[in-house]
């Protein structure tokens, strides 16, 4: 019997290594498609733009795009634009977070405040926040402080609900080992309710980065004479087609690093959720 | 058959008292808002170092005595409290569930590193007696592995571990190995008889199976449903340590099919 197990597991890896390289080469194929569907369309793009086939109103050639932009940094007008949106964005997000966490923690440690709130809460969430961006920027004038506002208000509603719901452990079991260890609430908070809200809070997360992206682009429309949002209004009225597409490359950019940063905390946290949790219990 | 059941003269010292039910019953309130009795009043005494298995079918009340006994259910008349009238503290016994309740979360150690996070122990003795405790119950590999990653009969035998970090006298088990596969069980079964023979702890242990019961318990309250109540209590006189050569004396299958008679008739009658 011992030797059919080892016979078993001397096998199974052999077996393994041509399926891992089959899948590998698979990601690799899938990997070069993408990538050859971007040389197709950018290629495309240049030419169409290159030939006049479509308006220079439209669409700008990549590279000219790509030249605005290379310009724009070098000067430093983008970076400082960059830097003003990026600002705002983990300025609005940040306390929209903590604000959110909070909230929810009392919350959801009162059932009478929950129930209380929650038709409040329903009624907020099925506003378009953007549409109070007009009204922040009345309250607090042109500038920074309405940006980091509209950002708040537009990214704390997902993360707060989101959170509210993980902080809901509905597991039974769970309560009664810690109430058999005579846990206070407050033990019950670090040691049950916000483990395992963790994933919640990261969905919230993930949707709440992409709102604040929107939030700050709409605040900088609206309200303020700086940022990314505000360099591609600009570029709007001088009818520079390239520049409005190299603010939104930047804008892309942004938020591609929003979801790295989003994915590398994520990942953080779950490699030590137990002990981070602890830590913070003590 | 009433010979099998009665208890018999213990040769031993006058048993002491750990935990005394007196009058303890439980009603709850249905939705529709009739009382529905749980448990009509039930009076028994759990002695230091015994084992004792609340057994019978389900809706007999036996989960809710248990859950009763260590304070995580209010009875609705009657108490349980401790050999000098005082209530059971919370914290100086360990429990165990049926589905082994582990924070999916953290890996096995930081389970049942748990007991010494919530009750303030020093970290670096509990940590040992943890990691000393997860190569008893045959675990060392898995130390740092999550529940997710365990099987269901290694996720209770985690449990069992942490409900024994903070050393309580008294451990609470409800069916634990019910879920499990019958090698497993019979596999947990022995090393529970071990740690309750080797750690000297008393055990209150609910199951419905008639045979787990007798192969483990000194003493057996029979329970019966429609309403719960306890039937009779049982003691079961053979000699430890047990094995699974035990389910095979005679004396094993007289109790058990005793037992299985005393349930069936309560079951006629009730229905």
């Amino acid at each position: 019997m011992p030797e059919h197990i080892e016979k078993l597991a001397g096998v199974a890896p052999a077996m393994k290594t041509p399926r891992a390289a089959a899948w590998s080469a698979q990601r690799r194929q899938e990997w070069l498609a993408s990538a050859a569907i971007a040389i197709v369309l950018i290629g495309a793009l240049e030419l169409a733009a290159r030939n006049q086939w479509i308006s220079a109103m439209i669409v700008a050639a990549p590279s000219r795009v790509m030249a605005v932009l290379a310009e724009g940094i070098a000067d430093g007008i983008y970076l400082r634009n960059l830097a003003a949106s990026m600002g705002a964005l983990v300025a609005g997000f940040g306390l929209a977070f903590v604000v959110a966490v909070v909230t929810a923690g009392v919350l959801s440690s009162s059932r009478f405040l929950e129930r209380v709130l929650t038709p409040y809460i329903v009624a907020f969430q099925s506003m378009p926040k953007v549409a109070i961006a007009p009204l922040v920027v009345l309250w607090l004038g042109f500038g920074e402080l309405s940006k980091i506002a509209i950002v708040a208000i537009v990214c704390f509603f997902p993360m707060m609900v989101n959170t509210l719901q993980g902080l809901r452990n509905r597991n039974v079991d769970h309560y009664e080992l810690l109430q058999s260890l005579g846990a206070s609430r407050w033990q019950q908070f670090w040691k049950l309710r916000l483990p395992h809200a963790v994933p919640y809070i990261f969905a919230g997360v993930r949707i709440g980065a992409i709102f604040a992206l929107i939030g700050v682009v709409v605040a900088e429309f609206v309200g303020t004479n700086s940022g990314v949002g505000f360099a591609m209004l600009q570029a709007k009225a001088q009818f520079d087609v390239p520049g409005v597409y190299a603010c939104l490359v930047l804008l892309m950019l942004m938020g591609l690093t929003l979801n790295a940063l989003t994915t590398v905390c994520e990942r953080w946290v779950a490699a030590r959720m137990g002990t981070t949790v602890d830590g913070a219990g003590h | 058959m009433d010979g099998n059941l009665t208890a018999r003269a213990n040769g031993v010292a006058a048993p002491e008292v750990l935990l005394r039910f007196s009058e303890v019953s439980k009603t709850y309130r249905t939705a529709q808002d009739v009382d529905a009795v749980a448990l009509r009043p039930v009076t028994a005494s759990l002695n230091k170092g015994e084992f004792v298995s609340l057994l019978g079918p389900s809706g007999c009340g036996k989960t809710t005595l248990l859950k009763m006994a260590a304070g995580l259910v209010r009875p609705t008349s009657g108490s349980i409290t401790l050999a000098d009238g005082a209530p059971l503290q919370p914290g100086c016994y360990g429990f165990v569930f049926q589905a082994a309740a582990l924070l999916p979360w953290r890996t096995a150690i930081q389970n049942v590193l748990l007991p010494a996070e919530v009750l303030g122990l020093p970290r670096a003795a509990a940590s040992r007696r943890a990691a000393e405790l997860l190569e008893k119950v045959g675990l060392a590999s898995a130390t740092h592995k999550r529940p997710a990653e365990l099987s269901g009969g290694m996720q209770q035998r985690v449990s069992i571990a942490r409900a024994l970090l903070h050393d309580p006298a008294l451990m609470f088990m409800d069916e634990p190995f019910g879920a499990l596969d019958a090698m497993t069980r019979e596999e947990l079964n022995l090393e529970l008889q071990r740690i309750h023979l080797n750690f000297g702890k008393t055990v209150l242990f609910v199951t419905h199976d008639i045979e787990e019961a007798v192969l483990l318990s000194d003493r057996i309250f029979v329970m019966s449903a429609g309403p719960g109540r306890m039937l009779r209590e049982i003691s079961v006189q053979l000699d430890r340590p047990r094995s699974l050569e035990t389910k095979r004396d005679p004396a094993f299958h007289h109790l058990v099919s005793d037992i299985r008679e005393l349930l069936h008739g309560a079951a006629r009658a009730a229905s």
